[in-house]
């Protein structure tokens, strides 16, 4: 799973952990490999939105990159230097007891204002796709700096039929947004890609011819979101309570805007660990289909 | 009042208030339009800077035919300005991407509108937009990458501000324009007032001044024109002032010189009464002296017409005379002679019989004679036809003696005409006037070979006979004057001055001609025409 999302998060956490008082909110960002080309543009991104609202909520923000998501796992346990993790569903899955012991009021980042995104996989018409079944040798456009498209597709391919779908698909090539993957698909770039429901629908108000070039092969179930953010679970309701305060403010997604499409990201909510519980189990079921491959 | 059509001051105002109006409008319009320039022109200028960006940022997108990254990115760059409305990428492979504010799509072909505006040379205008179906600015630039045209930009942008910017400029202008119009109001009045004034304060003392108070005088000081008019006119009611004084006074000595001259006048026409029945009694004896002027002048025509019967007579006797002298002296010869032979006994019967004969023969010539002239002078009755030929010729015969006798030729020169319509002996008589005339003065002249030209011919309407003499014609002093009465060249013991006159009254009057005279070469030449009808 590709670490990035979650820098946005860690930048929202920054606003928390020293809201009130004493406290100092320093969120721990991890900065994969993903973000190399623009690691410094966001690092200095990231470093004006806390000075932003240093000011605007009269209180200490910080980030720290981490460029390996265990250390920083590690640091948020042993209450060092951070008080708030930016995580992404994989790293979130795989580490999901521990994180939900030690931590508290978990958001999400997503691409879309629903609850979960829903991905959707689409063809276009002329590459003769309308099943998962066609898609051997076709060309493919990934998403860069999220894996939830990817893992999704891996998810059916290992379904239907047992492999990973890198061994069927022909192409496959990276885009750095979803509506430009399905731009690529609209003019012929590439034959198929993944994204989600909400930018396809997006992208029909721009273009509703779209529709007649376009097909919708699978859709998936409402459960998948781009990073995770929780923070430490002795902090004081003042500061859970200015984070909810901000995650709540909707100037907040217009104040960084660039930061937040720079990272492919749409907006924050607020849940509860609970809620997450469709997601691990789409991703117990496909632990269990890549482990049988 | 001031502002009643027809006074000095409203028309003043108005001059100058439309004056006012009629520079400040032209130059507000001027003013207007040239901010109307300027704000397409800085719309202009910002559409130039978007396409130098969206050209330096699609440039390597269009050369790769990535048609995903230029819809990206147009439609990022559309949601972030505002005032781009539209943009049109054509593409010279006749792919068009066309981005809105809210949509985007790929066609194969755009509104001629669009394609009618793509040139090698960017351009702009105001146009109502095929796709937006609204007025915006339009901006077209050729599209140029590495020197490779790719196609063109079209963008469309929204005319709000620019609307917003005119609107204030009119609200501007229309503001400017109020206060134009009170301050053109008010200078207008300002100006207005003291241009008038003087002459309206001058027209109520004139007013006054007509009413008859002729001690009232303009009160305006200035040294303009009015000032100089208010002066003189002063000077004008003080100069009426004093000739009405002197009028009256005038007007009073003339009442009683009236009153003398209607005396004088009366006795006067009491003088005139008495000059009038005089007169009266001169226009009766006026009416008597004209009669007998009347009377004598026709007992003077009486006389006239006497005399030229006279003259005639007198005329027709020396015609006799010559006429009879050859065979008078034949008849005297022969008598002599027998008389001679009988003293002499020499005497016989035959030769007595031969003299006897010849005196017989002589004294039947002169009785012919006698018939002819009888008839020649003996007055026709009524019109008839004639031939002026035969007429002339038979005037010739009576004058033919005596121009013989003078060495004088007549040289005939007849053309074949038709008869005439008039008093032939009459004619004759005429004839016989102007060939005695002319023998008359061809003597008194004493023109060597001495000779007259005889011509007759005719026209359609008239025959013509022309009588010219050799005298070396008729000086130019008295030529108006010959055909006068009692005019005469000749001494008073010759003429009467009544040939001539009366030659003309029987051609021109009696028989409807027509005798004139002139000049020629060699003398006079006398001209009858005579009617054919």
């Amino acid at each position: 799973m590709k670490i990035f999302k979650n820098f946005l998060i860690l930048v929202f956490l920054i606003l928390n952990i020293y809201a009130y008082g004493e406290e100092k909110l320093t969120f721990g960002v991890p900065v994969g490999k993903n973000y190399e080309a623009d690691e410094h543009r966001i690092k200095k991104l990231a470093s004006n939105m806390i000075n932003k609202m240093n000011i605007d909520y009269k209180k200490d923000f910080d980030v720290i990159f981490y460029n390996d998501q265990d250390n920083l796992l590690k640091d948020f346990k042993d209450k060092k230097n951070i008080n708030a993790i930016v995580i992404y569903p994989e790293f979130y899955f795989e580490n999901k007891e521990l994180i939900k012991k030690i931590s508290k009021n978990p958001f999400i980042y997503k691409n879309s204002s629903a609850s979960n995104s829903q991905l959707f996989l689409i063809a276009n018409k002329s590459s003769k796709i309308n099943s998962i079944n066609d898609i051997k040798n076709k060309a493919f456009v990934n998403i860069d700096f999220n894996d939830t498209y990817s893992t999704w597709l891996d998810y059916l391919t290992l379904k239907s039929f047992n492999k990973s779908y890198k061994n069927i698909i022909g192409n496959e090539s990276i885009s750095n947004k979803s509506s430009t993957a399905l731009l690529d698909i609209y003019f012929n770039k590439a034959d198929f890609c993944v994204i989600e429901k909400e930018t396809y629908e997006n992208m029909l108000i721009l273009n509703p011819s779209l529709e007649k070039k376009l097909k919708i092969i699978e859709k998936s179930p409402e459960i998948f979101f781009s990073a995770v953010t929780s923070i430490q679970k002795d902090a004081s309701p003042e500061l859970i309570a200015l984070i909810n305060q901000i995650l709540d403010n909707k100037t907040f997604k217009d104040d960084f805007k660039e930061l937040l499409k720079l990272i492919n990201l749409d907006s924050a909510s607020r849940i509860e660990f609970e809620d997450l519980k469709e997601f691990e189990k789409f991703y117990t079921e496909y632990k269990f289909l890549k482990a049988k491959e | 009042m001031l502002f009643r059509k027809n006074t000095i001051f409203f028309k003043i105002f108005r001059l100058l208030f439309l004056l006012f109006i009629f520079v400040s409008i032209p130059l507000i319009i001027y003013s207007i339009s040239t901010q109307k320039k300027m704000l397409l022109d800085s719309l202009k200028v910002e559409a130039k800077d978007i396409n130098k960006f969206i050209e330096f940022a699609l440039s390597d997108s269009l050369l790769l035919n990535d048609n995903s990254a230029v819809v990206e990115f147009l439609v990022d760059y559309s949601k972030k300005n505002e005032k781009l409305k539209n943009i049109i990428i054509s593409k010279e492979n006749n792919d068009y991407i066309i981005v809105n504010e809210n949509t985007w799509s790929f066609e194969p072909q755009i509104d001629k509108g669009y394609k009618n505006l793509e040139k090698d040379v960017d351009n702009s205008l105001l146009f109502e937009s095929p796709i937006l179906h609204t007025q915006v600015f339009h901006h077209t630039f050729p599209l140029y990458s590495s020197g490779i045209k790719l196609g063109w930009i079209h963008l469309s942008m929204n005319l709000d501000e620019y609307n917003k910017r005119l609107e204030t400029v009119y609200i501007g202008f229309f503001s400017f324009f109020i206060v134009l119009l009170g301050f053109s109001l008010f200078i207008s009045y300002i100006l207005s007032k003291s241009i008038s004034d003087p002459i309206v304060s001058l027209n109520n003392i004139v007013s006054k001044i007509s009413k008859g108070n002729l001690k009232l005088r303009a009160n305006y000081e200035s040294d303009d024109e009015v000032g100089a008019l208010a002066q003189s006119f002063n000077k004008m009611i003080s100069a009426i002032d004093i000739t009405q004084s002197q009028l009256k006074q005038s007007h009073e000595e003339l009442e009683d010189r009236v009153e003398n001259r209607t005396k004088e006048l009366d006795s006067t026409n009491k003088l005139l009464e008495v000059k009038t029945i005089e007169l009266e009694k001169l226009n009766k004896n006026l009416d008597i002296k004209i009669k007998e002027e009347i009377e004598k002048r026709i007992q003077q025509e009486s006389i006239l017409v006497q005399q030229s019967r006279l003259a005639a007579t007198g005329e027709m006797i020396g015609n006799i005379a010559h006429q009879w002298r050859q065979p008078l002296s034949l008849i005297t010869t022969c008598a002599s002679g027998i008389k001679l032979e009988k003293e002499f006994g020499i005497s016989t019967e035959q030769s007595e019989l031969e003299k006897l004969n010849t005196i017989v023969q002589s004294s039947n010539y002169l009785s012919k004679t006698i018939d002819d002239f009888r008839n020649f002078f003996k007055p026709n009755k009524e019109k008839i036809k004639f031939s002026i030929e035969e007429m002339t010729n038979q005037s010739i015969s009576l004058v033919t003696s005596s121009f013989n006798f003078h060495y004088i030729t007549i040289n005939k020169n007849y053309n074949d005409i038709e008869s005439v319509y008039g008093f032939p002996n009459e004619f004759s008589q005429a004839i016989l006037n102007i060939l005695a005339n002319a023998k008359d003065v061809l003597i008194e002249n004493k023109i060597e070979n001495p000779f007259v030209n005889i011509n007759i011919y005719e026209n359609k309407k008239y025959g013509f006979l022309e009588i010219e003499d050799n005298a070396g014609g008729i000086s130019d002093d008295i030529m108006t004057k010959i055909f006068d009465p009692y005019f005469t060249t000749k001494h008073k013991n010759q003429g009467t001055g009544i040939g001539l006159y009366m030659s003309k009254m029987i051609i021109e009057k009696n028989m409807n001609g027509n005798l004139s005279v002139e000049n020629t070469t060699i003398g006079a030449k006398f001209i009858f025409s005579i009617p054919k009808k």
